[in-house]
């Protein structure tokens, strides 16, 4: 018996070895590169900041992978203390009775000094902050003002229909690539429904019950769709896949305009330099601009702990949502800052004007447009699978193998089955 | 049962790494275990450790998988509800899980027929014994020792339509060869690179089998006249049954799992699906997208069907002669 | 050969050198490619049939800036464990199974092989949850004898166990080490010895314990080896079950983290030449393995014939 007994005293320290350092919490993140190294000096700076806790930051090479660390550390309670992920598993986590509610923590933080479009993604729909917003970004416009000149072009278009005109003009001119459009819905889904105020899904993209049923397949998004698939048949568009860059054609020069986060300026600038040029992205005429979503993610405070675990983790909260933590992390990263006081106090200092920042104004401006229900996020469930299904799906209309209106329609109708998985799943679960 | 037990019968053997060894064993018709010794102590704390290995890390994981079939399980734990065959009906009535079985049964047939094809002809040219053939069986061998996924990082460069060897191609015909959209350029891809990396091992068996043709026979069928290209086919290929069906067998099941790391670093199962084999879609529906029940069921389904495919080969085998 | 028949022999010769060259091509395309500099490569834009000069810039930004020397070291502890658990493991077993008289052997034998049906690949999903908390299977037994509630009702305290093994050495390689091949190679070799040499053996006064270890292992030094070469390689290949099981760059193998560096979302173009200098840093102790021990490989391996 003695192995055994050996086994069963292990297994019994190590399950309490983590009580034994109370206010020695786990964060656990997903980002890789900078994001990473960002959030590694703030960890790092929290920690020398004060004495009495200490936050250790462990990156899990990706928010996929941190999700399913979470799950599988979560279902056998070995969780950290902290999780940042990513917008589209929003719903995944309110519904999943493993966190707690930021605001319920900390009910003394002036929440409403977020701005609306990181509050609206994250709130519940009472109004309280489910997790607090981290790394934002959003969908912004950029083009190559040199190749433009070479059109006469010396302003950024703001509607598709100035977009495609341009476009024709660059074309006539002998350039291969006029627009680089990325299919993955953040950029041709999302972005696109919430500033057109198109819903993709019923219920408010969900904002109201588990009941919603996918619609993007009707209306604006299958015509931009269908669009993007003929100005890409006429030379105007291409996809990454079609370019020698890829993903990077806009910053090799390759291609001349592009959508795309406000979180890729600092490559982009690196890159092409004073030739870069920024603006909001296209809508089409004759529809009102509505705000973009914001991407990135935020940090949610796990179930479970004790009191000095959460005052631990409220300490940390309360750090990085500091000005000047905020400021500094826009500056190495290009997120956007995400409270008005952060925007503020970058506003009135004398770097405002700074490369870093560039972004900054513009992608918060955008996140600041009138909204309406369609444009405040996605409440959908498995919504991280539905995005590789909408990409599969669009993919295969691009290659022509179906039109864009079957792709839709399939798209659609699988990610409908995941909503009512997700609705039995988590049945006689109220949303939050 | 009974086959399990014979050393005669290689059937169940089917990883191609596994294979190795136990296709170059001696096939005894009569082996006598010795059971020498006795004492219950000694004995279980011999076989502890291999019981508790496999017991924790395999028997339990797959009766787990059997469990979580019948139930709707949240993905936090916490509730998990009693479905009873739901999970199979959804699995079994969703169009995709059939296409990413049709595409699995498709690579399934090519990728090992070529690979087996193509290994065979080296074999016959290296048993030729001609200059060099030492050099180059040692160097055939050598995709043994590289994982899929780093020659994936590889092959996905060597077939980039813009950079690749394939560009003077396309810029004659521009898009003639694009597996970034193209989901039949994207299969072929990754059929190439499964017949790279599986060439080794149905090359050591095929040569191994090659040698043991007694040179008697093909001399005597000199002195009667045949040519060489006849004795290929009158005494090489015949001789060679046992060991092409062992290929055939071992590739067959082996190529369901091992394109995993080929699939993950050239494709993603894109584009459009076109390379979503049932191990990649298990894969990204219970670590991507949270579908613990639905990965469970179908690493349900298919752990019958590769069952089901084992004990198959043991009737076909049957009709395999193995005498020589 | 018999007799000398050209035709045959132009075709043979013909079809080494292609499956040579096939077989060699991609490597030899890999280092090319990884002996240009990044400008070199995103100016010629593609492949390039000559040697650079930057090959050792190259694995000198691979040793000095990337993860993937601490992750070599990862992949060589997770190979040796592999290895050494398989072939140790089934070394131990075999000798109960065949030198043994018990009624279980037949059902331990059957119990070892049927590992080898299932691959882990398939089972991953499961074997995931496993691994996260290996002390479940301990719940559930505590929970269905009554224990967990008896003692919930007496203490007050429910008996809930965790040890997470993930991003651990151990917890990569033992499910890897399950598949019990080994049993089997094993037991074909036992049986090939002479039958009466633990007879003999006890004659001398050795035990069972003592034939094992100054008998049975020396004889079995051939197969052991090379087995042991094999399922090295084996660990060192895997990659499914360490890309989930290890998620942190810290713990990860090296194929695992270089195929993370093919996949990362920069923002520029590849840096390509470092990713196949990348490719052949990861492949380069295996490979030597093969091609220099290849004979004691599949001569070991082949245990009777030749």
């Amino acid at each position: 018996m003695k192995p055994g007994k050996i086994i069963l005293a292990s297994i019994v320290f190590a399950g309490q070895s983590s009580l034994a350092t109370a206010e020695d919490i786990e964060f656990w993140y997903g980002n890789t590169g900078t994001i990473e190294a960002a959030i590694q000096t703030a960890c790092e700076a929290f920690n020398e900041s004060q004495s009495e806790h200490s936050v250790t930051c462990v990156g899990q090479g990706g928010y996929e992978p941190a999700m399913q660390k979470a799950i599988a550390a979560y279902r056998s309670q070995q969780h950290p203390v902290m999780i940042q992920l990513f917008d589209a598993g929003t719903l995944d986590l309110m519904l999943s009775d493993a966190v707690v509610p930021v605001q319920d923590i900390m009910p003394d933080v002036d929440w409403n000094d977020y701005l609306g479009g990181a509050r609206s993604y994250y709130e519940t729909s009472t109004g309280a902050m489910f997790s607090q917003p981290y790394n934002g970004s959003t969908l912004i416009f950029y083009a190559n003002m040199d190749a433009l000149g070479e059109v006469g072009v010396t302003e950024i278009p703001d509607t598709y229909e100035g977009v495609v005109e341009v476009a024709r003009q660059l074309k006539e001119n002998g350039h291969s690539c006029p627009v680089l459009q990325r299919v993955h819905p953040w950029f041709s889904l999302e972005q696109f429904s919430a500033r057109h105020g198109e819903p993709i899904a019923t219920n408010g993209n969900g904002y109201s019950g588990l009941d919603a049923e996918y619609v993007f397949n009707e209306g604006l998004v299958a015509e931009h769709l269908t669009n993007i698939a003929a100005w890409r048949e006429e030379g105007l568009f291409r996809l990454p896949v079609d370019t020698e860059g890829e993903k990077n054609a806009f910053n090799t020069g390759e291609c001349a305009m592009l959508e795309t986060s406000t979180g890729a300026y600092g490559g982009t600038y690196a890159a092409l330099g004073d030739s870069v040029g920024v603006g909001l992205a296209p809508v089409y005429e004759g529809y009102e601009r509505h705000n973009t979503l914001i991407g990135g993610a935020s940090i949610w405070v796990m179930k479970g702990h004790g009191d000095a675990e959460y005052s631990a983790a409220s300490a940390f909260l309360e750090f990085v949502r500091q000005d000047a933590q905020q400021i500094e992390f826009t500056r190495t990263t290009g997120n956007l800052p995400v409270t008005k006081s952060a925007l503020e106090t970058l506003r009135g200092s004398d770097e405002a004007g700074a490369i870093e920042f560039a972004t900054a104004e513009l992608g918060v401006t955008s996140l600041s447009q009138p909204g309406d229900d369609n444009s405040r996020g996605i409440r959908l469930g498995f919504y991280v699978q539905f995005r590789d299904i909408f990409v599969e799906e669009v993919t295969k209309a691009m290659n022509e193998e179906q039109s864009v209106q079957e792709a839709l329609d399939a798209a659609a109708g699988r990610g409908n089955e995941l909503l009512r998985r997700f609705e039995q799943t988590y049945a006689g679960v109220a949303l939050p | 049962m009974q086959a399990l037990l014979y050393p005669k019968t290689y059937s169940f053997r089917r990883r191609p790494e596994n294979i190795l060894a136990a296709c170059l064993l001696p096939r005894r018709e009569s082996v006598v275990a010795q059971n020498f010794y006795k004492g219950r102590w000694s004995y279980t704390a011999f076989v502890a450790p291999i019981l508790l290995l496999i017991g924790m890390f395999f028997y339990i994981p797959v009766f787990l998988s059997f469990f979580w079939s019948f139930f709707l399980e949240r993905p936090f734990g916490g509730g998990s509800e009693f479905v009873g065959f739901q999970n199979y009906a959804r699995i079994l009535g969703d169009p995709e899980f059939w296409s990413a079985m049709r595409r699995t049964l498709l690579f399934m047939v090519i990728a090992p027929g070529l690979a087996i094809g193509v290994s065979l002809v080296l074999a016959l040219a290296v048993n030729r014994g001609l200059r060099g053939s030492h050099a180059a069986r040692n160097i055939i061998i050598w995709p043994k020792a590289v994982a899929g996924a780093s020659i994936g990082v590889v092959f996905v460069f060597i077939f980039d339509p813009f950079l690749g060897v394939f560009q003077s191609i396309n810029a004659i015909f521009p898009g003639l060869w694009n597996p970034r959209v193209d989901g039949t350029d994207a299969f072929i891809t990754i059929v190439i690179a499964q017949i790279w990396n599986g060439i080794p091992f149905n090359f050591i068996i095929l040569l191994s089998g090659l040698q043991t043709i007694p040179d008697t026979l093909t001399k005597a069928a000199a002195m009667d006249g045949a040519g060489p290209w006849r004795r290929i086919v009158d005494i090489e290929l015949p001789l060679l049954t046992p060991q092409l069906f062992l290929t055939f067998v071992l590739e067959f099941v082996g190529t369901i799992v091992e394109a995993f790391g080929l699939i993950d670093t050239m494709t993603q199962g894109g584009p459009g699906g076109a390379t979503n084999l049932l191990i990649y879609k298990i894969y990204s529906d219970g670590f991507k997208a949270y579908d613990l029940s639905g990965a469970a069921t179908q690493t349900a389904i298919l752990t019958i069907f590769v069952t089901v495919m084992v004990l198959l080969q043991f009737r076909l085998e049957k009709h395999v002669k193995y005498e020589r | 050969m018999i007799e000398r028949s050209n035709s045959i022999q132009r075709v043979a010769a013909f079809v080494m050198v292609i499956g040579t060259i096939f077989i060699l091509a991609p490597l030899v395309i890999a280092f090319l490619t990884a002996s240009r500099s990044y400008e070199e490569f995103v100016q010629a834009g593609g492949i390039e049939f000559s040697v650079g000069s930057h090959f050792v810039a190259n694995i000198r930004e691979i040793l000095f800036e990337t993860e993937l020397p601490r992750q070599l070291i990862n992949s060589f502890v997770i190979s040796l464990l592999v290895a050494f658990i398989k072939c140790s493991f089934a070394f131990l077993a075999t000798f109960a199974l065949v030198f043994y008289q018990s009624r279980l052997n037949t059902l331990i034998f059957a119990l070892t092989i049927a590992t080898v049906m299932l691959p882990l690949e398939l089972i991953v999903i499961t074997t995931y949850q496993v691994v996260a908390n290996v002390a479940m299977p301990l719940n559930w037994l505590l929970s269905i004898l009554g224990i967990a509630n008896l003692s919930e009702w007496i203490f007050g305290w429910r008996p809930e166990f965790q040890l997470s093994l993930l991003d651990t050495y151990i917890g990569v390689a033992a499910p890897i080490a399950t598949s019990c091949t080994s049993v089997f190679i094993y037991r074909q070799f036992f049986l090939s010895l002479p039958q009466d040499l633990p007879k003999a053996a006890t004659m001398d006064g050795a035990g069972p314990i003592r034939f094992m270890i100054d008998i049975l292992l020396p004889l079995s030094w051939t197969p052991l080896v090379a087995t042991f070469m094999f399922w090295f390689i084996g660990g060192w290949t895997s990659y499914l079950w360490p890309l989930v099981a290890a998620s942190t760059p810290d713990a990860q193998p090296a194929i695992v983290g270089l195929a993370k560096m093919a996949n990362a979302d920069d923002e520029t173009i590849p840096n390509v030449p470092l990713l196949m200098a990348g490719a052949l840093f990861v492949s380069f102790i295996p490979v030597l393995l093969i091609a220099f021990m290849q004979r004691q490989i599949v001569q070991g391996l082949n245990l009777s014939e030749k």
